[in-house]
């Protein structure tokens, strides 16, 4: 068996998520390898759009912003992003939308703004971006996380992008009409929400992985699926198109 | 204060690539700078619904060569993604910022900058 990273595994199971006649508004870092990798191997069609408005881009080397020219210069079209936001965001054109974040909560709300108290945070995060508007007017939203205590908490510090809210319906009760996360792929394992209480319920394991493990790198009591399967390990192709992926990119971002 | 490619004699402004908000900061602006890398007798051929702010809702223009340093101009040069990078760490802290300020921008003069761009700009050609 050919041996991989945890967080190879994570990006190449995000990636099988995607199908090629998806349309998918991308966050960048994590979710970007992920949408690129279903991209350059089992769904070529699909549609990647970025906030900075470029439409169905095709970028060679990963993008280090959104802003990137390499998104622009491979993209059907670039809109504005106003334009982004009104009519195909909130006009309800996007299917997927593919976020990460430094917090989770066990009802995959998202916290990419402050660690600590608001007004004295200990860490001061990059912001939301689009994310509050991604969570709320894509069809559904799939996040990639990798796991740990810090990021998998009981109580997240702030709560940037909504996702189950408290769980059950309380985020339709907030007039939210689109389903919120149906899916949270880890290093460790893939959550989907339970249909009722909408708690992120592991439903697949990834090879090697114990159910300890998962409870130990998670900041709340871990729920589990009545049948829980085993993720399939990365094939060979999966593997040397992520790693082929992150060499390029590397190159091109050493550039000066 | 928004960057973009080029103007012409009039003051109308170009902009081509990841449009951003720029045009929106500036209509939304009550006073407003763009920085270009060239002006032009002519903004010369171009798609009919070419993104152009009319010279009459800016401010004024200045001509900038290498005025998205360390970004990239779309058409003109590349980012600098190592130093996009670095500057990660420069920012972080208020004192090695300030320290970088005042090496880079405070104590140096535009002419220096301009050499700069000149040579970030053929190293992309």
């Amino acid at each position: 068996m050919t041996d991989y990273k945890p967080n190879e595994m994570m990006t190449i199971a995000a990636a099988r998520a995607l199908k090629n006649d998806d349309i998918c508004f991308v966050g960048i870092g994590q979710p970007s390898a992920a949408c690129n990798l279903a991209r350059l191997t089992h769904a070529p069609g699909v549609t990647l759009i970025y906030e900075s408005g470029t439409l169905a881009t095709k970028p060679n080397v990963l993008p280090l912003s959104i802003g990137d020219g390499e998104l622009c210069e491979t993209a059907l079209t670039t809109v504005p992003v106003p334009e982004m936001f009104r009519y195909w965001l909130q006009g309800g054109r996007i299917k997927i939308g593919f976020l990460g974040g430094a917090q989770i909560d066990k009802y995959a709300n998202l916290n990419t703004t402050v660690v600590g108290p608001y007004d004295k945070p200990k860490v001061r995060l990059p912001g939301g971006g689009g994310a509050p508007e991604i969570a709320t007017s894509c069809g559904e939203i799939f996040i990639i996380m990798a796991q740990g205590k810090r990021s998998f908490v009981d109580k997240l510090d702030f709560v940037t992008s909504i996702g189950h809210v408290t769980g059950g319906d309380s985020r339709a009760k907030l007039g939210v009409k689109t389903k919120g996360p149906t899916k949270l792929i880890t290093d460790l394992a893939m959550f989907e929400p339970d249909p009722q209480s909408k708690e992120m319920t592991v439903v697949s394991m990834h090879a090697g992985i114990n159910r300890e493990q998962i409870q130990e790198n998670t900041g709340w009591k871990v729920a589990f699926a009545a049948k829980v399967a085993e993720t399939p390990p990365p094939t060979p192709r999966e593997l040397e198109v992520l790693r082929d992926l992150h060499a390029r990119t590397n190159r091109a971002h050493e550039a000066a | 204060m928004i960057h973009a490619q080029r103007a012409d004699r009039a003051g109308n402004v170009l902009i081509e690539g990841v449009l951003g908000v720029q045009k929106e900061a500036v209509l939304a602006a009550k006073r407003s700078v763009v920085t270009v890398e060239e002006i032009v007798d002519d903004l010369g051929e171009r798609s009919l619904n070419a993104v152009v702010l009319p010279h009459w809702t800016v401010g004024y223009v200045a001509e900038v060569p290498g005025g998205a340093f360390p970004s990239f101009a779309q058409g003109y040069y590349k980012r600098n993604n190592a130093f996009y990078k670095e500057w990660d760490s420069i920012a972080k802290e208020r004192d090695s910022f300030l320290a970088w300020m005042k090496t880079n921008v405070l104590e140096k003069s535009p002419e220096a900058f301009a050499r700069y761009a000149r040579k970030h700009r053929a190293a992309a050609e």
